[in-house]
C-alpha cells in the first residue's frame, strides 16, 4: 500500500518552505509553523465531524505531496469513518507519517495496536490487538515526546502486554506523561504512589497528583479524593462537605471527562 | 433609591424591552435611550457613566436553594440566592448588564424531570429560563451540558429554529417557549449550513443612566456586542446526540472573524461569554478551555468565563489556570481583558464594573477605573443570603412535581436490603447492582457487538458503605417501598457502567485483589483476631450469581486467597474470556487492580450505574430476597480457629445476618471500642 510522493513534488514543497523562512526569518518560520497546524486541525475537523469532501480532498492533496503532519490529519480523519476500505487507507497514511518520523502517527497506530478497534464502534471485536506493535509504536512516539505515548507506554510497562510487567519502568513513564498534563496518569502516578506499586509509597505525592487530575477534570481522580474525604485516607481529615463537594463534581466531570490523549 | 433614579430605572427597563423584541445578529439598535424622540440624539463628548456587567455560570439548573437527592434546603447555594445579589448589584450600580454563561438547563433532579420524566410542554419555559426571564437577563452564551439532552430538546427549550439535518426546514418550525433574551454562540456549526447553530453574536442596545457634562442627569444609549464560546469537546462527550449534525470551530478563528464584524455594526464594547477556563499552552482550535487565548484577539473588552467551576478572580486561588502567565488572580485581568469566574451553581454572582466616559463618537472604557468581583452568596459571618422569594414562587409547581419524582415507588423489596454482613457474605444489597449491571450490559452488546454476544456477561460491585463512618455507614433499605432517592443509598457513587473483557485469570487477579479487604488469619492464635484489614470496604468487589462460584481463604497471605473458581462448575482458566460489568473507576485503574488500566473496556456507557439500577427496578418492579437477595458467590474457604474471630458492624443488627442466612454469626461484645457507635461480632470460619 505504501507510496511514495514524486520526488520532484518534495524538492518544490521544500523548495517554497525554504524560502518562505529566508523571506521572513525565523519568528514568520515559527508563524508559518503554527498557521500550518492550525489550517491542517481545521481541515480535519471539517472532514470528520462535518464529512467535508473539500476539506478531505486538501488534506489529500497536502498528504501526497508528502508532509507528515498532513498525511497524519488525514490518516486520523479516515480512521474515524465506518468504511472498512477506508479504515484500511487511514493506517497507510499513518504508517507513511510514522515512517516519516511523525511522533502522532506512532501515537495513533501504538494506540489502534493496543486497545484494538475503538470502543464502541462497529465491528470492534478487540481481537486485532497487536501487543508487539503497541510496544513499538508507542516507544517511538514517547521517545519522540509525545505525552500521551507516554502514557500508553507506561500502560504497557504496567501490565506486561507480551512482555514482563515492569512496575518501575511503568512509573517512570506515567511521570513523564503525568508531568506533561496527561489527566489520565496522574491518575495512575497517584496510584502507584498510593500502593508503592514501583515506586515508594508516598500518599502526599499521591494526594497531589490525584489533584492535579481532579483540576483537570478527570472523573476518577475526583472519585478518588472524594472517597478519601470520606474514609479519612492520604493523610486527609475525614471531611463530609468536602466528600459532598467532590461527589458532585464527580458527577459532573462524568458528563464531559478529560479526554484520553 | 432617588425618584430620578427609580425613573431612570424604569425607562431603562422600557428600552430593554424595545430592544429584545427587535433582537438579532444584525440588529443595528435604534431602540436605544430615547423613546419618544424621532431619532437618536447625539451624547455630548464629555459623558460619563457606570456600567457593571453581571455573570452568572455553571447554574445548572440550580434553581432552588435545594438538594433534590437529599430532599433537604441547601442554602449553600441557588439562584434564589444570587438573586438576592443580583437585586442588590442593581441597587448599587446605575447601570447593569445581566449575562449568563452556560451549563444552565442541566444538573438537578428538576432538570431531568422537565427532560426526560414529564418532558416539557412546547409551550412551556424551562423553570430555570422561566426565573431567568423574570429577572430580565440581557442575554446568555451556551456551555457543553446544553448539549445533554440532545439537539431536538435544546432547540425547543431555547425557543430556536435549528436548520439541521433530520429536523424540518426553519421555516416549517414554530418556535417553543424559551428564555426573552438572546443566546449567543459563534463556535458550534450546523453541518447541513456550515453556519453557526445558534446566533453567534449579538448587539444589545442598552440605555443608560449617565451624567453630561454640564453635570445634568441623562439617558443615553450604548451598545454592548455579546459573543459566546462552548468547548469543541462537545463533539465527544454528547457524540451521540451530535455526531453528524454539528461540529465546532476553533474559538479563536471564530473571535478574528465576528467581532469586526460587531464593531463594524457599531458595538461600543465587545463582551466575550466564553464557557471555558484559561489554558495557556500552544492554542489549537480544538482546545477545551480557550479564553485566555480569545483574551488576545483584539477588541475584546471584558470576559464572562465559566465551565470550570472556580471563582476568579481570588488573590489565593491556587488552581494553575488563575497562575498562568498573564493573568493577575487579584485584579481579574487576563492579558489585561477585565475577566470574570463566577463559580457554579448560584453560589457567586461576578461583577465587572466598567466606568465609561463618551468621547462623542463613542464609549471608551477609563481602563484604571475597572474593578473585578465574583462576589459570594455567603457573607462575612459565614450565613447566607436570604433567597429572593419571586424565585421560588415562579416555579413552585415545578419544584414539587420533582421532589413528587424523586419520591416515586419505583418498586417494592419484600425484605430489608442492607450492608451490614455484606463483608462476610450477605449479597443482599449487592445483587441487586449486579443483576442491573449485567442485564444491561448483556443487552448493549446483544444489540451493538455480535462479535462479543456470545461471551459470559458477569457483573461485580462492592459495598460502599461498610461501617468506616461508624454504625450509621451502611446501605439500610427497609422491606416496602423502593423509591428513587434509596438507589443512592444502594450505590452511593455517580459513576457510569462500564464493561471490560477479561480472561479467567484475570478475573482471578481481580478477586485476590478484592480479598485484600481480610487480614491474614492465624488458624493456631489463641487470641482474638480481627477479620477486616484497613484495605476500604469501597474496593471489595464480588460477584453475586450462582454461575461463578469461588472461596476466599483468609488463612493464606495476600494475592493466594481464591480458591476453587468455577464458571457452570468448570474450573476457570485463563482460556475463558467473560465481559464484566463494572463502573469507570474500576475500570479506569481505580484501586489499583492488576490489569484494569482502562485498555479492556469494550462499552463505556454513558449511563449511570445508579441509572440503570433505577431502570432494572421498575421493570421487575418487585424484589425479593429469593430471586435478587440469595445468590452468594463466594464464601469462606472452611477453616477451625484456635481464636476468635471478630468484625464490626452496627448495634442490634444481628436478625439482618440471620435473614440473609448466615448463621454463623454471634453476637461479642454490644460495643467494639471503637467510639464509632459499632458493635464486635464474631464469625466462625469453620461451619
Amino acid at each position: 500500500m505504501r507510496r511514495r510522493a514524486p520526488a520532484a513534488a518534495v524538492v518544490v514543497a521544500a523548495a517554497v518552505l525554504l524560502t518562505a523562512a529566508w523571506v521572513g526569518g525565523a519568528a514568520a518560520w515559527r508563524h508559518h509553523g503554527e498557521a500550518r497546524r492550525m489550517q491542517l486541525t481545521e481541515w480535519q475537523t471539517l472532514a470528520t465531524a462535518a464529512g467535508d469532501p473539500t476539506a478531505l480532498a486538501a488534506l489529500r492533496v497536502a498528504a501526497e505531496r508528502g508532509e507528515a503532519a498532513a498525511q497524519t490529519a488525514l490518516g486520523e480523519s479516515l480512521w474515524s469513518r465506518p468504511g472498512a476500505a477506508e479504515r484500511e487507507q487511514a493506517r497507510a497514511w499513518l504508517a507513511r507519517a510514522a515512517a516519516n518520523g511523525d511522533a502522532r502517527a506512532h501515537l495513533l497506530l501504538g494506540k489502534a495496536a493496543f486497545l484494538g478497534s475503538p470502543v464502541g464502534e462497529q465491528g470492534a471485536a478487540a481481537s486485532d490487538k497487536d501487543y508487539a506493535a503497541a510496544w513499538r509504536h508507542l516507544r517511538a512516539a514517547a521517545q519522540a515526546g509525545n505525552a500521551g505515548a507516554a502514557y500508553y507506554l507506561g500502560l504497557l510497562y504496567r501490565g506486561g502486554y507480551g512482555a514482563e510487567p515492569n512496575a518501575t519502568q511503568a512509573v517512570r513513564w506515567f511521570q513523564v506523561a503525568a508531568e506533561a498534563g496527561v489527566p489520565q496518569a496522574m491518575f495512575m502516578l497517584a496510584n502507584a504512589y498510593r500502593d508503592g506499586d514501583g515506586v515508594a509509597r508516598d500518599a502526599s505525592q499521591a494526594l497531589a497528583w490525584y489533584e492535579a487530575a481532579a483540576e483537570r477534570e478527570h472523573p476518577e481522580s475526583i472519585q478518588a479524593l472524594a472517597m478519601a474525604y470520606r474514609d479519612g485516607e492520604l493523610g486527609l481529615d475525614r471531611d463530609e462537605r468536602n466528600f459532598r463537594f467532590h461527589l458532585v463534581e464527580t458527577a459532573h466531570a462524568l458528563k464531559h471527562p478529560a479526554l484520553k490523549p | 433609591m432617588s425618584p430620578l433614579r427609580l425613573a431612570l430605572t424604569k425607562l431603562a427597563a422600557v428600552a430593554a424591552v424595545a430592544v429584545l423584541s427587535a433582537c438579532g445578529s444584525d440588529d443595528d439598535g435604534g431602540g436605544g435611550g430615547n423613546p419618544g424622540a424621532g431619532t437618536p440624539e447625539a451624547v455630548a463628548p464629555g459623558t460619563r457613566t457606570t456600567l457593571a456587567l453581571l455573570e452568572t455560570a455553571d447554574l445548572h439548573s440550580n434553581v432552588r436553594s435545594y438538594d433534590y437527592f437529599k430532599l433537604a434546603e441547601d442554602q449553600t447555594m441557588g439562584f434564589e440566592r444570587v438573586s438576592t445579589l443580583i437585586k442588590q448589584a442593581r441597587a448599587e450600580f446605575p447601570n447593569t448588564l445581566l449575562l449568563d454563561n452556560g451549563d444552565t438547563i442541566q444538573g438537578t433532579a428538576l432538570a431531568d424531570y422537565q427532560a426526560q420524566v414529564n418532558p416539557l410542554k412546547c409551550g412551556d419555559t424551562l423553570a430555570m429560563y422561566k426565573v431567568m426571564n423574570a429577572a430580565k437577563f440581557d442575554g446568555a452564551g451556551i456551555g457543553n451540558h446544553e448539549f445533554n439532552y440532545g439537539l431536538p430538546f435544546l432547540n425547543q427549550v431555547t425557543g430556536s429554529r435549528f436548520d439541521l439535518d433530520g429536523m424540518p426546514e426553519p421555516a416549517a418550525q414554530t418556535p417553543c417557549a424559551g428564555p426573552t433574551f438572546p443566546q449567543v454562540l459563534a463556535n458550534v456549526h450546523s453541518v447541513k449550513t456550515k453556519a453557526p447553530l445558534f446566533q453567534p453574536y449579538t448587539i444589545i442596545t442598552k440605555a443608560l443612566a449617565a451624567t453630561a457634562p454640564d453635570g445634568k442627569a441623562v439617558t443615553v444609549p450604548v451598545k454592548v456586542g455579546i459573543i459566546g464560546f462552548a468547548p469543541p469537546a462537545i463533539m465527544t462527550w454528547d457524540k451521540r446526540w451530535l455526531d453528524g449534525k454539528v461540529y465546532t470551530v476553533g474559538a479563536r478563528e471564530a473571535a478574528e472573524q465576528y467581532i469586526p464584524e460587531m464593531r463594524a455594526k457599531g458595538a461600543d464594547l465587545v463582551v466575550v461569554i466564553s464557557h471555558g477556563g484559561l489554558d495557556a499552552s500552544a492554542y489549537s482550535p480544538t482546545m477545551e478551555n480557550a479564553s485566555w487565548h480569545l483574551s488576545r484577539v483584539a477588541g475584546v473588552d471584558a470576559m464572562l468565563i465559566g465551565h470550570s467551576h472556580q471563582i476568579f478572580p481570588d488573590a489565593n486561588s491556587t488552581a494553575a489556570q488563575f497562575n498562568a502567565p498573564g493573568v493577575d488572580k487579584a485584579k481579574g485581568l487576563v492579558n489585561g481583558v477585565p475577566t470574570v469566574m463566577a463559580n457554579y451553581w448560584g453560589k457567586h454572582l461576578g461583577v465587572i464594573k466598567l466606568e465609561l466616559a463618551h468621547d462623542g463618537k463613542r464609549w471608551t472604557v477609563d481602563k484604571s477605573a475597572t474593578t473585578v468581583q465574583a462576589r459570594s452568596i455567603q457573607k462575612a459571618d459565614k450565613t447566607y443570603v436570604e433567597a429572593d422569594p419571586e424565585v421560588a414562587a415562579a416555579i413552585e409547581a415545578e419544584h414539587q412535581a420533582t421532589i413528587a419524582y424523586v419520591k416515586t415507588p419505583i418498586g417494592t423489596t419484600d425484605y430489608r436490603m442492607s450492608s451490614y454482613f455484606a463483608d462476610v457474605g450477605d449479597p443482599g444489597a449487592i445483587q441487586i447492582v449486579n443483576q442491573a449491571q449485567a442485564a444491561y450490559v448483556k443487552d448493549y452488546i446483544a444489540a451493538n457487538m455480535p462479535e462479543l454476544a456470545s461471551l459470559p456477561v458477569l457483573s461485580v460491585s462492592a459495598p460502599f458503605k461498610s461501617g468506616f463512618g461508624g454504625g450509621s455507614d451502611y446501605t439500610d433499605v427497609q422491606a416496602g417501598n423502593v423509591a428513587i432517592n434509596n438507589a443512592a443509598d444502594l450505590y452511593l457513587y455517580p459513576n457510569t457502567v462500564h464493561a471490560v473483557k477479561v480472561n479467567g485469570d484475570e478475573v482471578k487477579a481481580w478477586l485476590e485483589t478484592a480479598a485484600r479487604r481480610f487480614n491474614q488469619i492465624s488458624t493456631t492464635a489463641t487470641t482474638e483476631q480481627r477479620l477486616i484489614s484497613s484495605f476500604p470496604g469501597y474496593n471489595f468487589d464480588m460477584f453475586t450469581t450462582p454461575d461463578l462460584r469461588y472461596e476466599i481463604d483468609v488463612t493464606q497471605p495476600v494475592g493466594s486467597r481464591i480458591r476453587n473458581l468455577t464458571y457452570l462448575g468448570a474450573p476457570v482458566t485463563a482460556s475463558h474470556q467473560f465481559i464484566v460489568a463494572t463502573n469507570n473507576y474500576r475500570a479506569s485503574g481505580g484501586g489499583n487492580f492488576p490489569g484494569l488500566d482502562g485498555s479492556k473496556t469494550v462499552y463505556a456507557s454513558p449511563d449511570a450505574n445508579r441509572d440503570v439500577l433505577i431502570s432494572y427496578i421498575k421493570a421487575i418492579g418487585s424484589i425479593t430476597r429469593a430471586a435478587n437477595g440469595s445468590a452468594r458467590s463466594w464464601r469462606f474457604t472452611k477453616v477451625a480457629t484456635a481464636g476468635k474471630v471478630v468484625f464490626s458492624s452496627a448495634p442490634g443488627q444481628l436478625p439482618q445476618a440471620q435473614a440473609a442466612g448466615l448463621t454463623n454469626i454471634t453476637l461479642e461484645s454490644a460495643d467494639d471500642g471503637s467510639g464509632k457507635n459499632l458493635s464486635k461480632y464474631a464469625i466462625d470460619l469453620n461451619s
